[in-house]
């Protein structure tokens, strides 16, 4: 029986756990969970006990199924559902003030993106993210890990993160100079 | 426990947690009724928005406090002090709101909020001014006035005679002391020095209706500027006085 739930895609499967197929839903754990700890792991940089976060994570998906639209991609609603869930420990943790609207997406960015999109595919870039993951404001890491390490498109970040496409490309390009210049004092070659 | 291991067993924890706990799935009608609210809070705060900006509108309009342009840089000053600033900062904050309470859909978040607050500020404009020329606002100050306007009255009062501006008939004149008679039939003495300023002349007949700026002291205007004051049908509530003064 669990065969055919793999041949079945996300979006499927979410609407099956909509009608409280709990074997739909666990087709979907598995289908995520290494997305979601890896994630976890690049975002929160191992500060949080990530796996309680991915669990909780889940958790509210599952409670939350309903509101899953099945026009719409399921893996972007259940990303958002981890960033919320992350943002939330990062503020618990470093008490940090609450902000009512992101800054970068404030203003429209109309270059920002043709010059990150010359770039989608250097291999270089993934292998050198995690040497400076660290000293990268969680909020241009998270787009960086999201549109580098997750593949996900610059449409999908914008809906995850809620902010426009444009904002996306400006800060994966700010996050890919804040590398460069950490890559720099580091003597590596960029 | 490394990441694998971990891995390998999350469904396992995650079906006990949902055993244990038994969390409710959310029913479909929970997140209709979450975006209903969400749409009617909205609404709410629009309907405030347009209330409060046609309201300053109505205001600068009904108290002439653009007349203060005329009279240089105190006359600035004046229309600074007067302006309802308190008013547009609550509204402000009410359009902040409303972008927050609609920035979750996709409609919002996928365009720069500049755009959104842009589209927000000018609809707010184009209403409040459409509402501030209807008689409305008028209607409510009258209720206001008669004491039966119980929540929003004592704003609509509070707000009617901005200080330094005064309109009314000429009554008499001398060289240096003009008595005018007020809307309400108060006669107020108005001081003429050298210094008063008159942008359109200082050539008047009696019963012209005058704008006065300067500060009243009991009855006596020291006025730094007149200028004859022609009510315009926008001037809803002077354009009454000449019929009544007559």
């Amino acid at each position: 029986m669990l065969a055919s739930y793999e041949q079945l895609n996300d979006e499927e499967l979410a609407v099956l756990t909509q009608k409280r197929d709990g074997q739909a839903y666990e087709e979907l754990v598995k289908r995520y969970e290494a997305k979601m700890f890896r994630y976890g792991r690049k975002f929160l940089r191992n500060q949080i006990d990530i796996e309680d976060l991915v669990q909780d994570t889940f958790l509210k998906a599952y409670v939350n199924i309903n509101s899953f639209d099945k026009d719409l991609k399921f893996s972007p609603w259940l990303y958002r559902i981890a960033h919320n869930t992350f943002i939330n420990a990062i503020k618990k943790q470093e008490h940090q003030p609450f902000l009512f609207f992101d800054p970068d997406a404030l203003f429209p960015h109309p270059i920002a993106r043709d010059k990150t999109d010359k770039i989608i595919n250097d291999e270089q870039i993934k292998a050198t993210i995690d040497r400076c993951l660290a000293e990268i404001d969680a909020k241009y890491r998270e787009p960086l890990i999201l549109f580098y390490l997750e593949e996900l498109s610059y449409q999908e970040i914008g809906d995850i993160l809620q902010i426009p496409v444009s904002t996306v490309g400006v800060k994966i390009k700010r996050a890919k100079d804040k590398m460069a210049i950490i890559l720099k004092a580091q003597n590596y070659e960029y | 426990m490394n990441i694998k291991e971990i891995k390998d067993s999350i469904w396992e924890k995650l079906h006990d947690k949902i055993q244990q706990q038994k969390p409710e799935v959310r029913d479909k009608k929970y997140f209709i009724l979450q975006n209903i609210l969400s749409m009617a809070g909205g609404l709410v705060f629009l309907l405030i928005i347009l209330f409060l900006f046609s309201f300053i509108l109505f205001f600068i309009s009904r108290n002439n406090l653009l007349f203060f342009g005329h009279f240089g840089l105190r006359g600035w000053q004046s229309l600074f002090f007067a302006f309802p600033w308190w008013l547009l900062i609550v509204a402000l904050i009410f359009i902040f709101l409303l972008e927050f309470i609609f920035k979750k859909y996709q409609i919002i978040y996928r365009r720069p909020l500049v755009y959104s607050l842009g589209i927000f500020l000018a609809l707010t404009f184009i209403f409040g001014t459409i509402i501030a020329r209807t008689s409305w606002h008028d209607s409510l100050l009258e209720q206001a006035r008669a004491r039966h306007l119980p929540v929003l009255g004592g704003m609509y009062r509070n707000f009617e005679e901005p200080a330094n501006l005064h309109i009314g008939q000429l009554k008499e004149q001398t060289e240096t002391i003009w008595a005018i008679q007020s809307r309400t039939g108060e006669i107020q003495f108005v001081v003429i020095s050298p210094k008063t300023k008159f942008p359109q002349g200082n050539i008047f007949a009696l019963d012209d209706l005058l704008l006065v700026a300067g500060p009243s002291d009991d009855g006596q205007i020291e006025a730094w500027g007149v200028m004859p004051f022609q009510p315009r049908q926008f001037d809803r509530g002077f354009g009454k006085l000449r019929p009544m003064m007559k």
